[in-house]
């Protein structure tokens, strides 16, 4: 009950930014959609007439729809930037294939005496086309429409990965969050469009079959609904932040830089996957990164100096389900050989290796281990298995990858991997719900994320590298019955970053820097 | 000749290597009916589009109207040209008039005119007025056929193409379809050319009938030159099933007039007038309808004697007449 009042309050609260984001998300849907029946219908006409390329549209059309959305959206970036630019044109390529192969099928398909009929009759290629082909087409153009503006309705969700807006900015936002009513607040408008849409395209194709008229009723109507898109505001000038959903909605984040450093700029909302991309190409100025990350040193950027202290400590640690430590208690000792050994340029290192020089984590891992004099070959153990999960990025990657090795090679365990779980929330309820054993998680995230304290029990902690570390560890041991080992040592915190060379331009060195030069110009 | 409506010289269609019609010549005079006859697969339907350019001959040359079809659009030349076939090729998102209407708006008819024409043609083709505004999903295979040919003759096109207008009906309705059909004065003034597997069809509306097999003609004739002077063993044996029968539906009591006897009179028989220019078939069928007695005819044709025969008499007659072909 608590937790139904608590969404619609967090409705009520977030009503502006709803709207918005569902304004923008049905926008972005239907530009997207009108570009490609302008497109897509001629092409499937054409098809239909020289059907000697109908293999090579449609299976180029085909493989655009193979890509992985958010693949797609990052090859984008390079071409059209960032912002609702690659979003329009991704979700421009995903609604083609339906559009084009159904206007092709559509045409092919209506009888052939009947074509013949219309040609015997002294029709032009043009007349029959239109006045015969095309009407009888129609419900299964329609069909191939509604199938593509299902699939936009969904896919705009990622727009939010680069800058464009759309409900994924609350979809993205909450899972990072672990804030469930931010979810919902995403997904269920963005199911509902998706309903909705069918709906009304279902209605349309049944009511006016006798007619070619629908067309008349239906671009309009897609007009209209593409001119929702408000385009975020990109046309200004000034230096211009890119910022993850996560860090958008958190107090160490943008909220805190608010508040303690009074910092107000332009701000788009973008994914971490393609956030660093952005900053090296200039599409971004200032972006939300993480400490230890390895394209700090490969794109060249440097972070700001955090003289107020608002981000809090992120020191890492494995975290294993408390039932499995007792019952293979030689974990901990496996687990915790990795103390003290990695710290922050350590870990920049490692990542680099795998953000930039695409060295695989099992390969980082070992040769790590090794140089160490960790590494021991597996003993192929089979007294059972060990589940270790990760978070999406290469840090969590290269670490699994360590504690498999060092779990293999010092135990008669077996471990099974489960990597690529896509963010906190998603990574701690597979725990709690005993789909994994043990992962590595940050202090400062466990904190706010998973605990949410109130904030004088935060304030309290006073940023605290041991306070923040003895009280999650409590806390966890408590709540969830899942105990932190010793942390690992280095402390991927949030940080601000920017090009290099624009800091020395700039004589931007610290966010105290920043927001005086943001002021000020 | 001045009255050739349609003519072919030395036309061949090759699909994908194989010719399909294989270097045929005919031409079809004003006012007939021309039959395609042959099995299924010969080259029938593949003639026939030639003629409107729904496909295009590999080589040869067709004329119509003693102009090169190759010489004016395709499109204006089918205009000119109606064209039935055995499916039903209704639009279905068109309503029956709708359907009907389709050459008048291409050749932009007022609407006056093109309802005038439309409500003209219905009635002679005993459609209901009510099926004007149904559409062609609700319509009998009977009535489907109706407005099919209603929809090509709406222009009059002085010639009309039909590819099997018959074969996706029932036996009953076709051949009450096939006589009515016959007698449309709409259609006795045109020159027609149709495709048929189904010889008694072909005898009973052919004024010539063209005999193919394997892309290639047999035989080009009158119905009783193709019974009575076959030429060659492919056209004997094709209609040798069904041979006595196609003579009495050919031939007419003038044909074996000098052989037919004239029978005394009795006094306990029916008589009955009819003309001369009935067919062997009718004339049996009369014969043999008041079963218990026997019928005699009386022939009465105006200019010559008149005979009175039997039965038996019309069967001698027959078979003198094929001794002496
Ligand atoms: N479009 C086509 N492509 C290839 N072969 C065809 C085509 N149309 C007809 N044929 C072939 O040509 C031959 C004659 O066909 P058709 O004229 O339809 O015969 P009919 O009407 O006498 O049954 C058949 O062997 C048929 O398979
Ligand atoms: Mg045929």
């Amino acid at each position: 009950m608590g937790e139904t009042q608590t969404f619609w309050s967090f409705i009520q609260e977030q009503a502006g930014k709803l709207l918005e984001q569902t304004l923008q998300h049905i926008g972005l849907t239907f530009i997207s959609l009108l570009i490609a029946i302008l497109i897509g219908v001629p092409l499937g006409i054409l098809i239909s007439r020289r059907t000697k390329l109908a293999g090579t549209v449609l299976g180029i059309a085909g493989v655009m729809q193979t890509i992985p959305s958010i693949a797609l959206l990052g090859f984008m970036i390079p071409l059209f930037g960032i912002g609702p630019k690659p979003a329009i044109v991704a979700l421009f390529l995903y609604a083609l294939l339906p559009i084009i192969r159904n206007t092709y099928t559509g045409i092919i398909n209506v009888d052939k005496h009947i074509k013949e009929a219309a040609t015997g009759l002294g029709m032009s290629d043009r007349q029959t086309l239109f006045k015969v082909e095309m009407p009888l087409a129609m419900p299964v153009i329609l069909a191939g429409i509604r199938i593509a503006t299902v699939i936009n309705v969904g896919v705009a969700t990622l727009a939010a990965y680069i800058a464009a807006g759309g409900l994924g900015e609350f979809i993205f936002g909450g899972i990072s969050l672990n804030n469930t009513n931010m979810i919902l607040a995403g997904a269920i408008p963005a199911a509902l469009l998706a309903l909705l849409f069918d709906f009304l395209l279902s209605r349309l194709q049944h009511t006016t079959l006798k007619k070619g008229r629908v067309v008349f009723v239906m671009l309009p109507l897609i007009l209209l609904l593409s001119a929702f898109y408000v385009l975020p505001s990109l046309g200004a000038s000034g230096l211009l932040a890119g910022f993850t959903p996560e860090f958008m909605g958190r107090q160490d984040g943008y909220l805190g830089l608010k508040k303690t450093y009074g910092l107000h700029m332009r701000i788009v909302v973008i994914s971490d996957a393609v956030m660093y991309k952005a900053a090296q190409e200039k599409h971004l100025d200032v972006i939300s990164g993480y400490g230890t990350d390895g394209r700090i040193k490969a794109f060249d950027l440097v972070t700001l100096t955090d003289d107020k202290k608002i981000f809090p400590p992120y020191y890492c640690a494995p975290i294993v389900r408390k039932q499995t430590l007792e019952q293979y208690p030689e974990l901990k000792n496996i687990l915790e050989l990795l103390t003290g050994r990695i710290n922050d340029s350590v870990m920049t290192a490692l990542n680099y290796k795998a953000d930039y020089l695409h060295l695989p984590p099992e390969q980082i891992a070992r040769d790590f281990l090794t140089a160490q004099g960790l590494y021991k070959p597996p003993r192929n153990g089979k007294k059972a298995t060990i589940r270790i999960g990760s978070k999406i990025f290469a840090e969590q990657y290269i670490l699994a990858s360590m504690y498999t090795q060092l779990i293999k090679g010092y135990s008669d365990l077996d471990v099974q991997t489960k990597t690529g779980l896509g963010g906190t929330k998603i990574c701690f309820d597979a725990m709690t719900n005993d789909q994994i054993d043990l992962y590595p998680e940050y202090t400062g995230t466990g904190l706010l994320v998973i605990l949410q304290p109130a904030a004088n029990k935060i304030d309290s902690l006073n940023q605290d590298k041991d306070a923040v570390y003895d009280f999650v560890q409590k806390e966890f041991q408590q709540r969830y019955q899942i105990s932190w080992l010793q942390p690992i040592g280095f402390n991927n915190t949030y940080a601000l970053m920017m090009r290099k060379e624009q800091t020395n331009a700039l004589n931007i060195h610290s966010i105290t820097d920043l927001v005086h030069y943001v002021d000020t110009n | 000749m001045s009255n050739t409506v349609v003519s072919l010289q030395q036309v061949t269609k090759v699909f994908e290597n194989r010719p399909a019609v294989n270097n045929i010549s005919f031409t079809v005079s004003a006012g007939e009916t021309f039959i395609l006859l042959g099995t299924s697969g010969c080259g029938k339907t593949t003639t026939l589009k030639m003629i409107n350019r729904l496909t295009e001959a590999t080589e040869g040359t067709i004329l119509v109207n003693g102009k090169n079809i190759l010489e004016q659009p395709a499109t204006i030349l089918r205009r000119n040209i109606g064209y039935v076939v055995q499916h039903n090729t209704l639009f279905p998102h068109y309503s029956v008039a709708e359907n009907i209407a389709v050459v008048p708006n291409l050749l932009l008819w007022d609407k006056e005119k093109t309802n005038a024409r439309i409500n003209k043609l219905i009635d002679k083709l005993h459609l209901s007025p009510n099926l004007l505004g149904v559409y062609p999903g609700q319509l009998s295979g009977g009535e489907a056929q109706r407005v099919n040919l209603a929809r090509a003759l709406v222009a009059d096109p002085p010639i009309l193409l039909m590819d099997e207008p018959f074969g996706a009906l029932d036996t009953i309705t076709r051949s009450a379809i096939r006589k009515e059909f016959a007698q449309l004065d709409e259609l006795k003034r045109k020159t027609i050319v149709m495709v048929t597997h189904d010889v008694q069809e072909a005898f009973e509306m052919g004024s010539r009938i063209c005999l193919m097999d394997k892309g290639r003609i047999m035989q080009t004739g009158k119905p009783a030159e193709l019974l009575f002077h076959p030429a060659n063993d492919f056209v004997r044996d094709f209609f040798s099933e069904s041979w006595l029968q196609l003579c009495f539906m050919v031939l007419k009591l003038t044909d074996v007039w000098p052989f037919l006897l004239n029978e005394p009179a009795s006094e306990y028989a029916n008589y009955e007038e009819v003309s001369p220019a009935i067919t062997l078939s009718k004339a049996m069928q009369l014969t043999k309808e008041k079963n218990e007695k026997k019928t005699l005819l009386v022939v009465n044709d105006n200019t010559t004697d008149k005979k009175t025969i039997t039965g038996e008499g019309i069967l001698y007659a027959f078979s003198e007449y094929q001794r002496n072909q």
